[in-house]
């Protein structure tokens, strides 16, 4: 993060890049959109970029690999942020000669442009960004490996032969590590679940008892239930996890009232989403998206490699950490200093 | 010593309130660069936020981190009138290049009553192939590589050796536990990790840490430096003894705390002491 004076001598220097490189670069997108046409019929918002790498390549690994990138939304910033660290991974590990990549933001026909693509071009493999980008590739299902990040439901691909991916969310035995990392006092935990999350709930129980944890959980059945079934677990919790839940989340207005509800009872929420945070959460683990591009990146090595992958689908490695200080203050909770070395953004009050 | 100590601590406080008072009058806010390769960059704007919040309330000061080498090193080379905290690593490197002969250390960080620290490589298979394994690490590459060097140093592991280095899986993680939660979580089959966190990691997660051996460990190496030219200013003295008081205050403990230290040990006191003794008889 350069920030001040380094940044707009920075900002100087896009600004003269772009200058000079705008109109090199509408030609340079003309010739690719050119050069697609002839192999596959694009519509006008998805254009096919190749990044070509005139690299050896490590042994086991085909020598002519061609990869498509298959990015749902290239706009949306974890997307391009995801992509943008795959690609950077996988040329630097000299695995593949050519990424050709696809951005399906606007395109109504995304299954038919992928299938022109396919038919028009041999590739060793495919590495989807999001649902959309995973959804069309899955119906038509190509013979060749399909690695997958940013993607909700990733479990409905667990057992699917020749799909590989990063889940997006951070383990919770690795949450339920980072919690009493920050909170060694914290022993209890609450949370609040349907029954679509009852998997979930049920492993992370176990997770919770490898660290000593106590993991109370409560089933809320309906919405109307939200309330009710809260006061009840927070008087008995000394933390609340809140987990992706479509009733207990259902609405901006229920997560407010679920929100006061734990403040009147002084317990802090720890959460999946930094997003939280600003609602009033003390703590949220969420996956370090540059992290989940690189994991990309060596799950296909690997897989081109044909080397064993023990887990078709992983957690993400890397984390990142939001703190709200002032929350932590005001619930009195006993903060490890120790941990603040691993925090990416901090909330002050 | 410790009473010379003190004694060195209290008259840099006098300075630094000399020189506050002068730099009131100056254009140019003065800047603390930080560049660290063995953290990650997205911390960057954290470290601002927290160091901003400790230096504005001392005089018209800022904390500048970088992202890249390139950038701190020109910075290094152009800026006499900054201070420069970065990894000792690095600092050796910029040292030893010859147009930076008058660059010189002013303080060290210290964590546990220590100014050194260990890597170590840890896996669960003490069999172990770095050729095809993968690394899950905090540190850049260089930075990585460079460590994995200084392994493949010591006796212990001999079966370490430069050119295995070339094929290297590295899987470059947030933090130093992400990377321990990476081998345990079977994700990476190695980590380069520090020695502290691996204890941290026993007190959280003992079981994950009993999966764990340690295959290599670094020669000691030092903590984090802060360094600054020879031809230094009042200002920049007076801006290096509210680095050193850091650990006397809240949000300056918390900004140690962010870069993984207790307080900071005054290196270079040769250069403060002449300068204090120039001072004596106006006091």
């Amino acid at each position: 993060m350069i920030v001040g004076p380094i940044q707009g001598l920075r900002e100087q220097i896009i600004g003269l890049q772009q200058a000079i490189c705008t109109p090199l670069l509408c030609l340079l997108l003309s010739a690719v959109v050119v050069s697609c046409a002839s192999t596959a019929n694009l519509s006008t918002t998805s254009k096919l970029n190749s990044t070509i790498s005139n690299s050896t390549t490590t042994s086991g690994i085909p020598q002519k690999t061609r990869i498509l990138l298959v990015n749902t939304n290239r706009s949306i910033e974890r997307y391009r942020i995801a992509e943008a660290s795959f690609t950077t991974s996988l040329k630097r590990s000299l695995t593949a000669n050519t990424i050709d990549s696809i951005d399906l933001e606007q395109n109504p026909n995304p299954i038919d442009t992928l299938q022109d693509l396919l038919n028009a071009q041999h590739y060793d493999a495919v590495y989807t960004i999001g649902a959309k980008a995973l959804g069309s590739i899955d119906y038509i299902d190509p013979d060749i490996p399909i690695i997958f990040s940013s993607v909700l439901n990733w479990r409905r691909f667990d057992a699917q032969e020749n799909y590989y991916g990063i889940a997006s969310e951070v383990a919770s035995e690795a949450q339920f590590a980072w919690f009493k990392y920050f909170f060694p006092k914290v022993k209890r935990v609450g949370v609040l679940y349907s029954h679509s999350n009852q998997m979930l709930v049920q492993s992370s129980q176990q997770s919770a008892r490898k660290l000593n944890i106590e993991l109370i959980t409560k089933e809320v059945r309906s919405e109307a239930q939200l309330l009710d079934t809260s006061q009840a677990l927070l008087s008995q919790v000394d933390a609340l996890w809140l987990i992706s839940d479509p009733t207990v989340l259902a609405s901006t207005q229920k997560a407010k009232s679920l929100f006061t509800e734990a403040n009147k009872h002084q317990i802090p929420i720890f959460t999946y989403n930094a997003f939280f945070v600003a609602m009033g959460a003390t703590l949220s683990i969420t996956a370090d998206l540059p992290t989940t591009g690189r994991q990309a990146a060596l799950m296909m090595k690997n897989v081109l490699k044909h080397s064993t992958i023990e887990k078709a689908i992983q957690f993400p490695a890397g984390s990142s950490i939001t703190l709200n200080v002032g929350k932590a203050d005001v619930y009195k909770l006993k903060l490890n200093n120790d941990a603040l070395d691993s925090v990416d953004v901090i909330v002050w009050e | 010593m410790p009473a010379t100590r003190a004694w060195l601590i209290r008259a840099l406080f006098i300075l630094s309130t000399l020189g506050g008072v002068g730099h009131a009058y100056g254009n140019e806010p003065l800047t603390i660069y930080f560049y660290n390769p063995e953290i990650n960059i997205t911390r960057n704007a954290l470290l601002k936020n927290t160091f901003d919040l400790y230096l504005e309330a001392l005089g018209d000061y800022q904390f500048q981190p970088v992202d890249d080498k390139a950038t701190f090193e020109a910075l290094i080379k152009n800026e006499a009138n900054a201070i420069f905290m970065m990894s000792n690593w690095h600092y050796l490197q910029v040292k030893n290049t010859q147009t930076n002969s008058l660059f010189n250390l002013a303080l060290r960080g210290i964590k546990g009553g220590s100014d050194s620290f260990h890597k170590i490589l840890v896996g669960k298979d003490p069999q172990f192939d770095l050729n095809a394994m993968s690394l899950a690490t905090s540190g850049n590459r260089e930075y990585s590589l460079a460590i994995l060097n200084n392994i493949a140093l010591t006796s212990s592991v001999k079966k370490l050796s430069k050119n295995l280095f070339s094929n290297l899986n590295l899987l470059t993680v947030p933090k130093d536990i992400d990377a321990l939660m990476a081998v345990g979580f079977d994700l990476a089959d190695a980590a380069l990790t520090t020695k502290s966190s691996l204890v941290k990691l026993s007190t959280i997660y003992k079981n994950q840490r009993q999966a764990l051996h340690i295959l290599g460990e670094s020669q000691a190496l030092k903590r984090l430096a802060v360094a600054f030219k020879q031809s230094t200013s009042p200002k920049v003295r007076a801006l290096l003894s509210e680095i050193i008081q850091m650990e006397n205050n809240k949000q300056g403990r918390r900004g140690l705390n962010m870069l993984g230290l207790d307080s900071w040990q005054l290196v270079n006191e040769s250069i403060m002491q002449t300068k204090m003794q120039k001072r004596r008889p106006l006091q």
